[in-house]
């Protein structure tokens, strides 16, 4: 798998960089490439030891932190929605119908946000930021369960576009 | 003695540490006098490649002020003078005799350095190439005479955290350290020495009377006890900022100068690498790279501190100003999955690999980690430097241009240890971008 991986990247290297064919969308064959690889270059200046926690590291540890909240949150959904119908739900069901409402509204944000990364980090050629997997789930957390899913992507496209792209 | 309270900074187990025994190394093949490591040079080459030196005959000066002088470490042929990027002098390698020709001085007495005229000292010290040991903050460049310094720091231990021990310096050494002294108390009367903790009891085996003479302890995190870190610590008022300073080696060298009137060529170096412990090992001057640390493991580099020093390239020689050589192996660059794995074997000051929860030895490489990314106000460089700065901000009031706002947010406090760097998860070369700030505005003041 490893040296499946490896000759992938290795073979479409020369279409995506330097005079490649698709020089334009290196950052998203970077992006992917770095997914499966962590890269560690040798260091030129002072300090010659760093740590090991790089951002990618540190989106995941949030993301992992983020879990519970969000599994609580698709419950809640689905608890509330028991109480609404006058009944008391088990948790299966609870978490069942909670997901039907809350998995939408994560899967827009976070398709609608990277559509919006990769664009700009095709246009302006800089790297895809990591902190978007972060972005893309806080969203739509602050979200009513209910809200149409049209919102959600004007929000997130603002949130990418004015706030991170244009502000930093 | 007071026990300076600094609690930021590096406190991770590595492992490498030194052996206290201390081995003699033969005259190498070549000497090396070595201006690339010194701070603020503009250097003025004056001998020519073929002629002859004498130990202690100047080798090239500094345009800035030509009474300084970098005297050669042997007698000998000059072998070749080695330049850098744009012909900057790296270093003028001396191919040594064995039979050593001083140049010669009167020698003094430790009851005459009280009473020697001033000028004469300061004289005296130029010519032996000694009074560049002197260093005055906050650039940390040679110390200029005419200023009385408000207090000076006496370090007497080195840049990394495996510099060598100051017993091993001390042995001796003792009527040297006390000349030393002497000399540094005709310039001021506040004498700051500090040590770390796990250095004083060398210092007591050598001497109870040295040891009576510190002044502070250091805790045993780094960089606790460099000259910049501890200035931070113990300062009251405006002028302390322009204090000098002096590492232990070159104050006992200044000592021995004057007591014998030779350029006194031996040093203490030491040499960590995975997985060994070397001893220390007293050398000549400028040793070269190639006879301190024999063969290099492959895909390696070596360093003079692996914080804050600079790359040793294969056939360079040891400066004045370094006593150890750090060989650091380079990890894979690549690794598959790196960001989800557990990280027993992956040392860090966050919390956010399992290697955090064992305080084993932390093995490390001389790779990034990961890849440059825009700052996140993580703060992770606030947290470790010993210096209570803001990194990340002073870097983004340069970026700005704001070299006032940057001055105010306290950049000239900036102790060069190389810890925000170290940290910094975006892998923003932090240390450099002050640190080069910090020479520009004290280039241009």
């Amino acid at each position: 798998m490893k040296n499946l991986l490896r000759k992938f990247f290795d073979d479409t290297k020369p279409l995506f960089t330097g005079d490649g064919k698709y020089k334009k969308y290196e950052p998203v064959w970077d992006a992917t490439k770095t997914f499966f690889f962590l890269p560690s270059e040798k260091i030129r200046a002072m300090p010659f030891v760093r740590d090991h926690l790089d951002l990618k590291r540190y989106m995941s540890i949030v993301i992992l932190a983020l879990l519970p909240v969000t599994f609580f949150g698709i419950y809640n959904t689905g608890y509330q929605a028991g109480i609404g119908a006058g009944e008391s739900w088990p948790v299966i069901r609870c978490f069942g119908v909670g997901a039907w409402y809350v998995l939408p509204l994560i899967i827009v944000s976070y398709a609608v946000g990277f559509a919006w990364e990769f664009l700009f980090a095709v246009i302006r050629g800089h790297k895809i930021s990591e902190g978007l997997l972060v972005t893309g789930l806080l969203f739509p957390l602050t979200l009513p369960p209910d809200s149409p899913l049209w919102q959600v992507a004007l929000g997130i496209s603002f949130g990418v576009v004015i706030g991170k792209e244009v502000f930093g | 003695m007071k026990t300076l309270k600094i609690s930021r900074g590096f406190n991770l187990n590595v492992p490498e540490q030194p052996d206290l025994n201390c081995v003699r190394l033969d005259l190498p093949s070549s000497l090396g006098c070595c201006a690339g490591d010194i701070p603020h040079i503009r250097p003025k080459l004056l001998v020519k490649e073929g002629q002859r030196v004498k130990t202690g005959e100047t080798l090239f000066t500094d345009k800035r002020d030509t009474s300084i002088q970098y005297v050669s470490p042997g007698t000998g042929l000059v072998e070749k003078v080695v330049y850098g990027y744009r012909r900057r002098l790296m270093e003028v390698v001396i191919a040594p005799e064995a039979e050593d020709e001083y140049v010669e001085y009167d020698p003094v007495e430790l009851a005459g350095i009280t009473g020697m005229p001033l000028d004469t000292l300061v004289a005296h010290l130029k010519k032996g190439g000694l009074w560049q040991g002197l260093r005055q903050f906050p650039a940390l460049d040679f110390a200029d005479p005419e200023h009385s310094p408000a207090m000076i720091i006496v370090v007497m231990d080195g840049n990394d955290i495996f510099s060598p021990r100051p017993g091993i310096i001390l042995k001796d050494n003792i009527t040297a350290f006390e000349a030393g002294m002497a000399i540094l108390h005709r310039f001021s009367t506040r004498l700051d020495v500090v040590c770390r903790k796990s250095s004083l009891e060398g210092i007591r085996e050598q001497s109870s009377l040295v040891a009576d003479r510190i002044t502070h302890a250091a805790p045993d995190i780094y960089p606790a006890w460099h000259p910049g870190a501890v200035l931070y610590q113990i300062k009251q008022t405006a002028a302390q900022n322009s204090a000098w300073c002096i590492r232990l080696e070159h104050l006992v060298m200044m000592g021995q100068f004057l007591l014998t009137g030779r350029y006194p060529v031996e040093k203490i170096i030491t040499v960590t690498r995975p997985g060994r412990r070397e001893p220390h090992m007293r050398c000549r001057q400028g040793m070269p790279l190639s006879a301190l640390a024999g063969a290099m493991p492959e895909n390696s580099i070596a360093t003079t501190g692996r914080f804050n020093g600079r790359i040793l390239e294969k056939n360079a020689h040891i400066g004045f100003f370094e006593n150890t050589v750090n060989i650091i192996e380079a990890g894979s660059e690549e690794e598959m999955f790196g960001f989800v794995r557990p990280g027993l074997d992956k040392p860090t000051v966050s919390s956010t690999f399992l290697s955090s929860l064992f305080k084993g030895p932390a093995k490390m490489d001389c790779t990034l980690h990961g890849e440059a990314r825009p700052c996140i106000n993580c703060s992770y460089c606030e947290r470790i430097c010993p210096n209570e700065l803001m990194p990340s901000f002073i870097m983004k009031a340069l970026n700005a241009d704001e070299l006032e706002e940057a001055l105010a947010l306290g950049l000239m406090d900036c102790c060069r240890c190389g810890l925000c760097s170290f940290a910094c998860p975006s892998k923003i070369e932090l240390t450099q971008i002050l640190s080069d700030a910090m020479d520009a505005y004290y280039k241009d003041r």
